[in-house]
Order: structure tokens, then sequence, then C-alpha cells
């Protein structure tokens, strides 16, 4: 990665190209390119030693005009300000392309919790919420599990924010276990949703599913549940690749009949990483990582890293490739999108694609709002509708201002969080 | 193929004919594509005040049946020997696949009743017929939750998918010589044919037309064909009801019953509709959950009577087509405002349809059917044809030369007999005696009949059964109720008339259906005509006196003929 590249600066850029198209007010710039609320703050946790050890901690809330603001907590050595408020502001748009009514936020405490104590990780958590408990909650600002945390850290989160308040707040947190305030299917939520996403783009092309195959990069949690909903539809994964902890290298396994999800997924860790001994006594053809951009497929999905098309691999997709579907965050640098359009490939911008996740949270909020939990079949049959809505939205105004569906998906999100700026009478 | 595409949220509202997956579309959609094309028909353009097609129609085929049970892991329970509704509370608490949630949801946005109905693989084809044994179930869809109307649709498509393993398909599947577990069902979800009166929905007629038929009349000739009509929905024919019969080349013809007072008697008095009311009791694996009977008198009140009664004027003992100007006197679902006095061409669009469709299958066939008549001039009557099937008939041809025939050896001998053939393989019979009779232990006796069927499936023997009344009626004062999977392993079904009771055949009902596309000899005893049954001979045989339903073994063969052109049967040792 780019050592001078800073999250924020790209997310403001992005959002003045489009503030500029929409031909926003001043005052809508100006309030939008950065957060309404920044907190800063120090947790003070006793550590197993006895010692207190005292840990940085933030929560950005971007906007949120149009709801409580929501977004996750991120355990990270290396988090930065700059980071968290791009992620924050990133949560905003996604939030509205797919037309849920909450904010953009993001939060989290510089740690490696690799290195805490589950006690110690519990105080984090506790100290977090006690710092911000006056800021967050079912009204206000709704946190969820990110980068290294958990049901477990929501859990202790939730209570304390319970112990502080006398009561019981379910729907202050999301990402908690099921059967404990949780929501069915939302393991399956982001993988399912971009699957979603890619079906509608495919009727659109009029192209079949069965008479498609993919190319997967990534092989965790939103890789295997799309590849699972993708095969089930009738669409053939040819290629997965992931991170090999053991050569420090990311792989591709490769079968030109089709992958078999289940036989993968048993010898896999609980990072994505497979086992290349045993893949290939399964017959996979193992191929450097890089590899999975080459494949002569119709559908590219990254599903793992930022960045991972760039000006420099993106002449090497294959002129077959009809569509990609952003399954992680900022897989394709601005060169690289640049050079996708001149090939005509349809795309599903990220925060789109990989909505699904926010939605089934927002979904979990509602239920434990209510107190009242749905079946997965109504979970997930709202997902469907909200991201295919979501996803015809974003599709009819690319082709009615004949423009990227980037842009377009940046454009419907930007101009509903604007709009709802300015009937609330703040710009 | 006529504009048939895959499902689309965008267009759904104005799409005629949408599926859902890649599997296959099953017996009974594929009945309807044929349906959708021959509604396309110009010789329809000759009714301008009719609308000749299929309901709003959207097929998930067999693909999502397969990853159901996959997914749920439910082959073990769905194989299992365990009853229906056990089988139906499993299919329940399982989940349908995540790739079609949505779809249905923003199915169930509409807010008009939908049909639920089954479209299982084998359903409908000529050679292993499955009429009726699946479920169907019509869902009211006027929740003002969506999510309630989405809750309603999964729960009836998960009974569809639970009745591919009730009882009655494993038992005809075994005496069809097929395999269950290679069955799969596919699923239709349609627009119930009709409108909504007061707080209930359903057509103003519904029906059967059968091009071939087995039981001419009259100057009528078996080509002629036959039409079955009733009030509402057509849960009343299917069922086994009395609907009116119609000869569709005299549709004046005098009606087949022996007086006024016989027909007051013995046609429809209800109908069926679907309840938009208050929903009386949650029952998601009752196929009934949502329909009611509605009465003569309430029907009346809805306006729904005007092509379908006729009143009796006790004056003059006679009947008058239509509601009387005195507006007094009983009601009879007689249809002869159409078919008397012509007021509506319902007669002859079912004509060219019949004929039409026969030109298209090459073959005979039935279509059930339902009219709506509408009551705001700028739109349309409408013809709903909601099925097709084909009709086996034997082309065997058969001599019976009755001088040849010893009369002692003679068992049976009918000129009401229906089907075609011979058959030398059966030595058992199964039958009721006559004097142990009473309509009042049908139900019993339609138990006790199931159980002989298990046993004669797991000797892979056939028989032939002997009763009295209607068989397969659902309702047990006009006949013993079984369904056909209660009676699968008949080789000969017999219609005994009891005690000078005159035998009232049905020719609508799924079970008939089947009993036909098996070629399954239905013979008919009348007492008021040449026919015969030597009970003392078969009486003599018996040695079991304590069960109602009787079973004797010969020891030699029974000769079977039926000679289908002149409607005669025989059969003798």
């Amino acid at each position: 990665m780019n050592k001078t590249y800073n999250a924020f600066d790209t997310a403001r850029e992005q959002f003045d190209k489009i503030a500029e198209l929409l031909d926003l007010e001043q005052a809508s710039k100006d309030l939008l390119r950065e957060p309404l609320r920044e907190f800063h703050f120090s947790i003070p946790v006793r550590m197993d030693d006895n010692k207190v050890k005292i840990f940085k901690g933030f929560r950005v809330q971007h906007n949120d005009a149009l709801g409580p603001a929501k977004g996750g907590i991120r355990f990270h050595p290396q988090e930065t300000i700059d980071t968290v408020r791009a992620l924050a502001m990133w949560m905003t748009w996604k939030c509205s392309v797919v037309d849920i009514p909450l904010g953009g936020a993001k939060g989290g405490i510089i740690c490696d919790p690799h290195n805490l104590s589950q006690r110690e990780q519990e105080q984090l958590c506790r100290g977090w919420v006690r710092q911000m408990a006056r800021n967050v909650g079912p009204l206000i600002d709704i946190p969820a599990p990110d980068v290294m945390t958990t049901g477990q850290h929501m859990l202790w989160m939730l209570d304390e924010y319970e112990v502080i308040y006398g009561g019981k707040y379910p729907g202050a947190i999301t990402g908690k276990p099921v059967g404990i305030g949780g929501s069915l299917g939302r393991i399956e939520a982001t993988g399912y949703g971009l699957i979603f996403t890619v079906r509608e783009a495919l009727r659109e092309m009029e192209i079949r599913v069965e008479d498609t195959k993919a190319s997967v990069q990534g092989f965790g949690n939103v890789a295997q549940h799309a590849i699972e909903l993708y095969n089930k539809l009738g669409g053939k994964v040819i290629l997965v690749s992931c991170w090999d902890q053991d050569s420090g290298k990311s792989r591709a396994y490769r079968k030109t009949d089709g992958i078999i999800l289940k036989e993968l997924q048993k010898i896999t860790d609980n990072f994505g990483g497979i086992n290349k001994e045993k893949a290939i006594e399964l017959g996979y053809e193992v191929l450097p990582g890089e590899a999975w951009i080459e494949q002569d497929v119709e559908i590219l999905i990254p599903a793992a890293l930022e960045n991972s098309i760039t000006a420099e691999n993106a002449s090497s997709i294959s002129d077959n490739v009809k569509l990609i579907a952003e399954g992680a965050n900022g897989p394709t640098t601005i060169e690289a999108d640049r050079i996708i359009k001149e090939k005509g490939i349809f795309l599903i911008p990220d925060f789109l694609a990989n909505a699904g996740g926010v939605t089934c949270s927002y979904f979990e909020q509602v239920q434990s709002n209510t107190n009242y939990f749905w079946s997965k079949e109504e979970v997930l049959s709202k997902l469907d509708a909200k991201m295919t809505d979501a996803f015809i939205s974003v599709s009819d105004l690319a082709k009615k201002q004949k423009i990227y569906t980037r842009d377009a998906a940046y454009i419907l999100a930007v101009d509903r969080v604007a709009r709802a700026c300015s009937s609330r009478g703040w710009t | 193929m006529k504009n048939i595409k895959e499902f689309s949220r965008k267009t759904f509202l104005q799409d005629s004919f949408t599926y859902l997956g890649s599997g296959s579309f099953g017996g009974k959609a594929e009945g309807l594509k044929l349906l959708h094309e021959i509604s396309e028909n110009p010789i329809f353009d000759k009714y301008p005040d009719f609308e000749v097609s299929i309901p709003k129609t959207i097929v998930i085929t067999t693909s999502y049946f397969d990853e159901f049970m996959e997914q749920n892991n439910l082959y073990p329970v769905a194989l299992s020997e365990k009853d229906d509704k056990l089988i139906s509370y499993q299919f329940q608490k399982a989940s349908l696949p995540p790739g079609i949630l949505g779809d249905l949801r923003i199915i169930a946005s509409k807010t008009t009743p939908l049909a639920i109905r089954s479209s299982s693989l084998l359903e409908d084809s000529a050679e292993t017929p499955m009429a009726g044994i699946y479920a169907t179930k019509m869902i009211p869809g006027n929740q003002p939750d969506p999510g309630t109307r989405f809750l309603k649709l999964t729960e009836a498509i998960k009974l569809i998918y639970a009745s591919t393993f009730f009882s009655a398909p494993k038992i005809s599947m075994t005496a069809t010589g097929n395999d269950i577990y290679s069955e799969k069902m596919a699923v239709i979800i349609q627009d119930v044919a009709g409108l909504q009166h007061n707080r209930r929905f359903y057509p103003d007629i519904s029906g059967v037309a059968r091009s071939f038929n087995y039981y001419p009349t009259g100057h009528s000739a078996s080509e002629d064909g036959v039409i079955s009509l009733a009030l509402g929905l057509g849960k009343f024919i299917v069922d086994g009801g009395n609907p009116w019969p119609d000869s569709p080349a005299a549709p004046s013809a005098p009606p087949p019953y022996n007086s006024i007072n016989d027909m007051i008697k013995n046609t429809q008095v209800f109908c069926w509709a679907v309840n938009m009311n208050i929903l009386r009791e949650y029952n998601p694996i009752s196929e009934n959950e949502y329909l009611i009977k509605v009465s003569l008198k309430e029907a009346e009140y809805d306006n729904s009577l005007k092509y379908s009664v006729s009143t009796y004027d006790p004056y003059s003992d006679r009947l008058e087509p239509g509601i009387s100007i005195s507006g007094k006197g009983p009601r009879v679902i007689t249809f002869a405002p159409i078919l008397q006095n012509g007021e509506l061409p319902l007669n002859n669009i079912l004509i060219d349809l019949m004929t039409v469709s026969k030109e298209k299958i090459k073959s005979q066939l039935e279509i059930e059917f339902a009219v709506t008549i509408s009551k705001d001039p700028a739109i349309k009557n409408k013809l709903s044809m909601l099925q097709l099937r084909p009709l086996n008939i034997s082309e065997e041809k058969v001599t019976i030369n009755f001088s040849m025939i010893k009369k002692e050896n003679i068992i049976l001998k009918s000129v009401n007999s229906m089907g075609n053939g011979t058959n030398n393989n059966i030595k058992d019979i199964v039958f009721i005696n006559p004097d142990d009779f009473n309509f009042k232990d049908s139900g019993k006796i339609a138990r006790e009949i199931e159980t002989i069927n298990k046993q004669m499936i797991h000797e892979n023997k056939k028989y032939i059964l002997i009763g009295f009344g209607r068989w397969g009626s659902s309702d047990p004062w006009l006949g013993i109720p079984v369904n056909w999977s209660m009676i699968s392993a008949s080789g000969v079904i017999v219609e005994a008339s009891l005690h000078g009771r005159p035998v009232d055949m049905s020719q609508g009902s799924h079970f008939f259906h089947n009993i036909t596309n098996l070629k399954i000899p239905y013979i008919c005893i009348d007492d008021f005509s040449e026919d015969f049954l030597n009970w003392n001979w078969i009486n003599s045989h018996c040695s079991n006196t304590n069960s109602l339903v009787k079973r004797i073994t010969l020891d030699n063969h029974l000769k079977i003929m039926i000679d289908g052109k002149i409607h005669t049967g025989v059969i003798y040792r």
C-alpha cells in the first residue's frame, strides 16, 4: 500500500467530485466533507500484571441526518483517526445508498487484541462504553463489530451500557450472538447481499447466472457465503484466492470445472486460509494469488483486500469479464476504475455490493428495539428486497444519466443525505 | 413459446406468465404453458365480450424444491412413515432457499387472493396421473401487513412441498411403479379467478370440460364431450360434488333428473369461496384454512346467481331460468340462463376451446376453468383456463360375444361401463355387502378399504372393488369418501346401485381422472337397466363376516372385458 495513502483524503476527494456533480451548496459541502462529531478519549485498563495501561479510543459520527449513526468498532494497533473518519463517511454513504434510516459512524481503539487476555479485552470494551455511553445508544449511535472485534466484545459493551442506564437496551449495539439479541441471517448477510446485486446485474445484462463463471479473491466469511448463494443460483466459481499464513503470500486455488465449496471449507482455517497440500490432494491447481484477476470468467469478485485492482493488473482482466462486484471495501484504485470503465465492464461498487451486512445490522436493531425476532426467511427476504431495490435505483440512475455505476451510487447516496440535512434546516 | 419469461420484479405486475429457478415446470405448469398458447388462438375473437386467458402465473421450478430439500435435510423425514401432519410441521419449520425469498416478498406485495398449486413432475401426465393428490392452497392476500402476506405465501409453498411426501402420493407412486425419491415439485402461484363479493372471493362459474364423454346420454355421442359446471371455486367439482352436467352438443337438452324434486335434492346447494374475512383458525398445514362454504342465499346476496340458477315455481311446478321476478321460490343451480337461454356464449366458447386444444395436444383432454362475469360494462367477462390434462383413451378393439359366455359364469354385466380393454389377471374381489351397507358407515368403510389396499400393494395384486354411491365423493352421505391413493391397487371399480337407488356418476373429480388415465374400468350397475351383479355368487365365496369390507380371493383369474364403443362390460369366471 502507498505509504502516503490517506483514506480520509480519498474519501473527501470522492465526495468533492460528487458534490460538484450534484451542484451542492457550499454549506452542504462543508458539512458533509467533515464529521459532525468526533470523540477522542483515553481508556485506562488494569492489566493482568496489575499495572494500568492507557489505551486511545475514538468515535467519529460523520452524519446522522437520516437517522441514528451506525458503524463498527475496530481494534487495531495501527488505527488512525483519519482512517476512522474515512470509514465513518463511507458508512454514511453505504446506509444511504441502501436507503436505511441510519447515519454513518466508526470507532476504534488502538490496540492489538492478540496481545490481550480475555479479561483485558473485556475491560477495554467496558472502558470504551463508559467513555461513550452518553453519546451512543439505540437513538443516537449504534456500534457493531468490525476489524478484530466479535459478538463477544459487543455483548460486554452492551452489558456495560445496560448497567449504566439501569435497563435492557438490546438495540444499543448490533452484531450480538443469535439468542442474545442477535439476528438470524447476519452471518450470511454480506455475502448473500453481494450475490443479490450480482443476480440483478446479470438480469439487466440478460445473462443467465447458469451461463456464468466467477473468480473470487478471498475466502473469508463474505466470500464463502457469496460463493454458496452464487452456486445455488447456478453459477460456477472456478478460482478462489486466500492468504497463506505459512508462506506469507496469497495463493489461488483453481478447478476449471468449478470449485466445490464444502470440500474447501473443510480444509480452511478460521481466517479463510486454505490448506495447500490438502487442496492439491483434492485436485486443485495452485497458482499465485494474483492469478484471480486474470481468469477467463464472466464475473470477478474481489472480496478480500483494498486496492486489489490497480492500474498495473487491471489490463490483465480478460475480455470475457462482464461484471465486477466489489465484496471488499475499496478494492479498486481510481486509476483501475478508469480502465474498468473503458473496458465496458459493469461494476457494482463496494458500498452497494457489500451493504448487506449493515442492512442486516439495521434489521437486528429493529428486532432488538421491539424485542421481537424474525425468522431467517423474514430477514433474508427483506435483505434481498432492500439490496435489489438499491441496485435497481443505482442502475436506473446510471443508465438514465449515462454515468458509471460507482458515480451513480455516490450521487444517489450523497443526494439523499444532503437533502435530509437541508430538510432538517441544517444547510 | 408465447411470452413466458423469467420473473422480473420490475415488470411482474404486467407479466402474465413467468418462472423462477432453472428446473422443471412440472406437469400442471406444462399444461398451463399450452393453455397460455391456446389463449392466443384467433378463434376466440368471435367472442368480443369474453377474454379467454390463464390467470397471472408464476412458476417456482423444481430447482428450488431440490435446494429446499437439501438445505434443510428434509429427505429423512419426508421419506419416513411419519403421518402427513408431522411431515407438514417439519416442512413448516424449514427455511425456503435464500435465492427466492426476495422475489416472494415482492410477489406478496400484491393484495389479491393467490392460489398456490402443486405441479409435480408426474402430475397431469397421461401415463402416470397424480391428479388431485397434492395440496393446493388459496390465500386471501388481504392482510394489511406485507410481512404477514409474505409469511402466508411461504407457509403455503411449504405445504405444497410437504404434500409431495404425504401418504397418498407415496401409495400412488408405489402402486404405479414410480419411485417417490425421483418425484420433484414445482409450485404455481396464480391469481385466483373470480371477484370479491362482500367478504368472500369466488368465480361465478367453475367447471371441467372433457372432450370425451364416458357416459353419453340421449342423442349425444362420446366425442361430443361433457362439461361439468358449478357455482364458486372448482373445489366443489374436484372434491366429487354434484356439478351440473352440460352436454355441449345439446346444452338445452332435458336435465338428467327424474323429477324437479329430484333435481332440487341433487343439485348444488353451496359453493366454495376464499374467506376474505377474519381468519377463523390459524392452521398453516390445512389446505382449507382460508376456504369457506357459501350458501345459495349468501351467493344471491352477493348478486352471483344471475346466470346460474333457475327458480322453482310451486304453482306451475316448473323451473324458470334465472331469478323470478317475484323473487320467490327455491333456487336451483341449473345454469339455465346460459345453457337454455343462451345469455352468455359459454357453451360455444368451451366447444371451441376443446376443439383447438385437442388439435394442439393431439389427444382427448380435460380442461378446468373458471368464469368471472364482469359487473362493469367496460371490463370483459373472463374465462380463465386453470388446468389441462390429456385423457388416456384405450384404442384396443374389444368385442364381447355373450353367446360364448355361459350365463351362470357371469358375475357382472353392465351397459354403463366406462373404459375399454380386457384383463385376465385378477383373482381378488373387495366389496361391501348391500345388506351391511349404510351411508353413515362410509368413512369407516373408506378406512377399511385403505387397509386392504395397502395389503394388496404389499402382495403386488390388483382387485375388483365393489361399493355403493359415488366413489371418491368428499361427502360421506353421497358415497364412500376414498381418495385415489386409498384404492390405488384396484384394477376394476364397480359402482353398484343400492336398494333401487339410481346410480349417480361423477365425471369431474381428480379421482375420476386418475382412474380413467390408468385405464381402470369403471362399471356402474344400474338396477333400472339390464345390468346385473351376482351377489349370491359373491357372498357364497365370502367367509369373513366381521368387517364391513370383505375380500375374497379366488383360485382362478377372472375374465374382464369392457367394450368402450357400446359402454358394455362383463366379468365372468
